[in-house]
């Protein structure tokens, strides 16, 4: 009765996510606060139940029912500047609004027998919100997007008697959600100047698909651990509302015209090819210290577009050519049993990103990012608490002249991130 | 020998601040900016919709150009003292007033009640924007706006007078401030005047020049003696020039739209035979069907309204009976024939060569405007999602009196020169943004104070004269007949006419 309530936390906090983007693409990578604070190089650690994430073989170290719970407190600073050479974008500025994003995370795993370890995580792997702050000159690209996804997955692992070797799988259930917002214009002959004339708000329903993933642990010696998992890809297809509003221009003979022309509110489809992430890890012991070095792989030329198709009026429709490329990213991250109750850990990753110089844009400008991180960890008895800060910086990016939208200018990202997870061992 | 090694040491120091420094004049590239001045005609003042007046003198490619490079622009109670881009502002409606839309038709474009008056004539020094609408080479050269006798259409215009205010000509004017970069798109009134004004023929060699052309010779001559005036007078001043799009009166709405056949109610050729109806006009001296493919000037659209241009073999019948003039030729002037549009092309094309002649000479940078023009006419041009075009009145690029550009397109005329001089000076100069003319009228802006673009979207005396029609009305010139030859009945209740 106990499992059956926890199973209902897990599922309920993660619930209330909120997605943003700080892995590279859209995906997030801040699962854990001890794995945050060693730069999400984890896999062949993975040694407490945020495994479920990195490396799912590991839960099977666990020998104790073990519950974990935290979150990743996001707040971020951004700014576009229009590039000078674009007859649009020359001089503007922009910037997304504030906000703080917890995407929270649970754990819970119960070792069975000597061997097995069952449990079950919730997580968001993936999330993204591009939210500018009015007057935004891009609104006619996009003035907020919102991806959301929550997980939920049931893990079993299994380990040789000796606990050199493990391997695991999990069955994942992710549901998301997209909102897309944007304005339209149009030419206003009356005053001479373009004009917002409505709003087009896409709202796709909650929509989900199951995927798997699966791990291996393997300990050559009492100071090695090889760790490597694999997480699946999935395509969620979206239903969802197509609503338009028209914004008045205050001429009535204009107004009338964009009224002529508004489209219903209608249903609308759209589907995203969410890629697979691999991750190697090799980790060493020295003494009190630990030290892993993990590279990861995702496989973001799955999102070759975004489209969104409107059946009933598919003049509509669009397609928006993204053409992303495979990525890799390159994690450091160290952990040092400094004091009986306390670990000190730091780490520090690169992480490229997968968009073209074409694509980038409002709806997302990614850039390829670095971060240097720092935690701490608090074990007394069967509580543990784990903190982390990570400073991640976004490498300037530039379209360079070349968007596709049109919409030239130069981003610039930097944010902060504070992990938090508790902790209890039954 | 400790001298020499001081010597050294200091001469070492200078290098090295000669050095430090060098990079950031490097980012100003080989012009200065700090005293621009503008000579032109109407476009490089700011006219717009038949008007020039400070809602759009503000826009003017001289203004947006020296704004990018750094000037702030001389509000109306300016002195001379004041280290401003001044301007002949003038208020609005402006001179003439300016035309607006008060229904999306062609009757629907009137000019604003009132006039303007210029309030900076008592301005202490030459204004830096000189250009005056229908300059033409000859004007920059010689007219000072206290001509008695006009002899030119821009003296005969009147306009001359609050710009130039009989101070010197338009280069003289120039010359006298001292520039150290002057903005110089001269030459368009050229030809410019005669097209609008039905023409393709040539100025005699002297003056009077009323809308006519300058030959090949006679520009050439000016073109120079413009540029050396200005070297000779600010041999260190930076000058950026411009070419013309020859093909500009195929597309420009005042000598596009209107095509000299019959239509009916629905903007639809009436037809005979399968073919059009051409209308009736004076052509090589005498009257006759005019030519396919010859266009009414806008400005002329009223003269239609009338009668003039009706065949008269359809003059006797109803509804051209009612109609005063029908069956009576239209002036040559009224009228632009193929003829007269390619002898502009050839015309503008030779100009452009002599221009790039001239001005490679001087190692002067010539803006692409050729280039824009095609590239506004091909729709390449959008503005936040939304294709414009050169389309009267809904288009976006050219304002209500058919021959000038809007703000949006005078913002990217400026970019043109702006591209030009940082090609041609290693300089700098960001584009002028055409998102500053995003109405911005979104209700869900949470706080509209603070709009980085505002704008006023009409003036109250003009949303007086809106009429409110949920449909384009038909114009009233335009005979409404069935394709099929029969008689019917328009919906306004003219009848119609068999056709011929």
């Amino acid at each position: 009765m106990r499992r059956f309530r926890l199973l209902i936390l897990v599922s309920a906090v993660s619930l209330a996510v909120s997605g943003v983007a700080y892995g590279s693409g859209f995906s997030i990578f801040e699962q854990g606060a001890k794995a945050t604070a060693m730069a999400g190089a984890f896999a062949a650690t993975a040694d407490d139940p945020t495994a479920i994430f990195y490396n799912v073989a590991g839960i099977a170290q666990l020998r104790r029912a073990e519950v974990n719970v935290g979150g990743t407190a996001i707040n971020f600073s951004n700014e576009f500047r229009g590039d000078p050479n674009d007859p649009f974008t020359s001089g503007a500025v922009g910037e997304y609004r504030h906000h703080t994003f917890i995407p929270p995370n649970a754990y819970f795993v119960l070792p069975v027998g000597k061997n097995l370890t069952l449990g079950v995580g919730s997580f968001a792997a993936f999330g993204l919100r591009t939210n500018w702050q009015d007057p935004w000159i891009g609104r006619f690209i996009s003035r907020d997007a919102n991806v959301k996804t929550v997980s939920v997955e049931p893990a079993i692992a299994w380990q040789t008697d000796d606990g050199r070797f493990a391997i695991g799988a999990g069955a994942e259930y992710r549901r998301s959600h997209i909102t897309l917002i944007r304005n339209n214009a149009a030419f206003n002959p009356f005053s001479q100047r373009i004009a917002d004339v409505a709003n087009a708000y896409l709202n796709s329903d909650w929509d989900s698909a199951w995927g798997w993933n699966a791990g291996v642990l393997f300990k050559p010696s009492p100071s090695w651990r090889i760790g490597a998992s694999y997480r699946g890809p999935m395509t969620i297809d979206y239903k969802g509302d197509a609503t338009f509003t028209q914004i008045p221009t205050g001429n009535a003979i204009v107004d009338a015209g964009v009224a002529a022309q508004l489209p219903h509110n209608q249903s609308i489809a759209t589907s995203i090819n969410f890629p697979a992430t691999a991750i190697v890890g090799l980790a060493h012991t020295h003494g009190a210290w630990d030290i892993e070095a993990d590279v990861t792989r995702t496989t973001w030329s799955r999102f070759k577009e975004l489209s969104v198709n409107f059946p009933s009026t598919p003049a509509l429709s669009f397609v928006r050519p993204q053409n992303w490329e495979d990525t890799s990213s390159y994690r450091l991250g160290l952990n040092g049993r400094v004091a009986s109750h306390w670990d000190v850990r730091m780490g520090a990753l690169y992480d490229q990103n997968p968009q073209p110089t074409e694509g980038v844009g409002p709806l997302l400008p990614d850039s390829d990012r670095t971060a240097l991180c720092f935690g701490v960890g608090w074990h007394n008895g069967p509580l543990t608490v784990d903190l982390a800060e990570m400073a991640l910086h976004f490498k300037r990016r530039s379209t360079q002249g070349l968007s596709s939208d049109n919409f030239n200018g130069t981003y610039k990202t930097d944010a902060n991130l504070i992990g938090f997870n508790f902790g209890w061992k039954f | 020998m400790t001298r020499n090694r001081s010597f050294a040491r200091i001469a070492a120091a200078l290098l090295f601040v000669t050095a430090a420094a060098l990079p950031m004049f490097a980012a100003h590239g080989t012009a200065d900016f700090s005293h621009i001045v503008a000579l032109g005609d109407s476009y490089t003042a700011g006219f717009e919709g038949g008007s020039l007046n400070e809602r759009h003198q503000i826009y003017s490619p001289a203004a947006i150009f020296a704004q990018q490079a750094g000037a702030t622009l001389c509000s109306p109670f300016a002195t001379a003292a004041d280290n401003c881009f001044a301007q002949p502002l003038i208020t609005w409606p402006g001179l003439p007033s300016e035309l607006i839309l008060t229904s999306p038709s062609l009757t629907g474009v009137v000019p604003a009640p009132g006039s303007g008056v210029p309030v900076m004539t008592g301005f202490g020094r030459p204004f830096n924007n000189l250009a005056v609408p229908g300059a033409m080479l000859y004007d920059i050269l010689n007219t000072t706006g206290a001509e008695k006798t006009p002899v030119t259409g821009e003296q005969a215009s009147g306009i001359a007078a609050p710009i130039l205010r009989g101070l010197g000509s338009e280069v003289d004017q120039a010359i006298a401030q001292h520039p150290t970069f002057v903005l110089a798109w001269i030459g368009g009134d050229d030809f410019f005047l005669a097209a609008t004004g039905g023409s393709a023929k040539d100025c005699n060699a002297t003056p009077p020049f009323i809308a006519c052309m300058s030959t090949v010779d006679q520009f050439k001559t000016q073109y120079a003696q413009v540029l050396d005036k200005i070297i000779a007078g600010a041999p260190n001043a930076g000058i950026v020039v411009g070419d013309f799009p020859p093909t500009i009166f195929t597309k420009l709405p005042f000598t596009s739209t209107i095509p000299a056949i019959v239509l009916d109610t629905n903007l639809k050729p009436v037809l005979n035979n399968g073919q059009p109806i051409p209308l009736f006009g004076i052509v090589d001296g005498a009257p006759a069907a005019l030519p396919l493919g010859s266009t009414v000037l806008l400005g002329s659209a009223s003269k239609l309204f009338t009668g003039l241009g009706i065949p008269p073999q359809l003059a006797a019948l109803p509804p051209f009976n009612t109609l005063p003039n029908a069956g009576k030729p239209l002036a040559d002037t009224d009228v632009l024939t193929p003829a007269e549009q390619g002898a502009i092309a050839a015309r503008i094309t030779a100009i452009n060569a002599a221009i790039k002649d001239i001005a490679a000479v001087r190692q002067i940078p010539v803006a692409d405007v050729s280039g824009l023009f095609n590239r506004l006419t091909s729709g390449q041009i959008s503005v936040a999602g939304v294709p414009l075009s050169t389309a009267y009145i809904t288009g976006g690029l050219v304002g209500l009196d058919g021959t000038h550009l809007t703000d949006i397109g005078y913002t990217l005329l400026a970019n043109e020169f702006i591209k030009a001089t940082n090609a041609g000076y290693g300089t700098h100069i960001p584009l002028a943004p055409t998102s500053r003319f995003l109405q911005n009228n979104d209700p869900t802006v949470a706080n509209p104070s603070k709009l980085i673009y505002q704008f006023p979207t009409m003036s109250s005396d003009a949303a007086k004269n809106i009429n409110i029609f949920t449909t384009i009305p038909a114009l009233p010139h335009f005979r409404s007949t069935s394709h099929d030859g029969s008689t019917t009945k328009t919906g306004s209740g003219n009848p119609t006419v068999q056709n011929q």
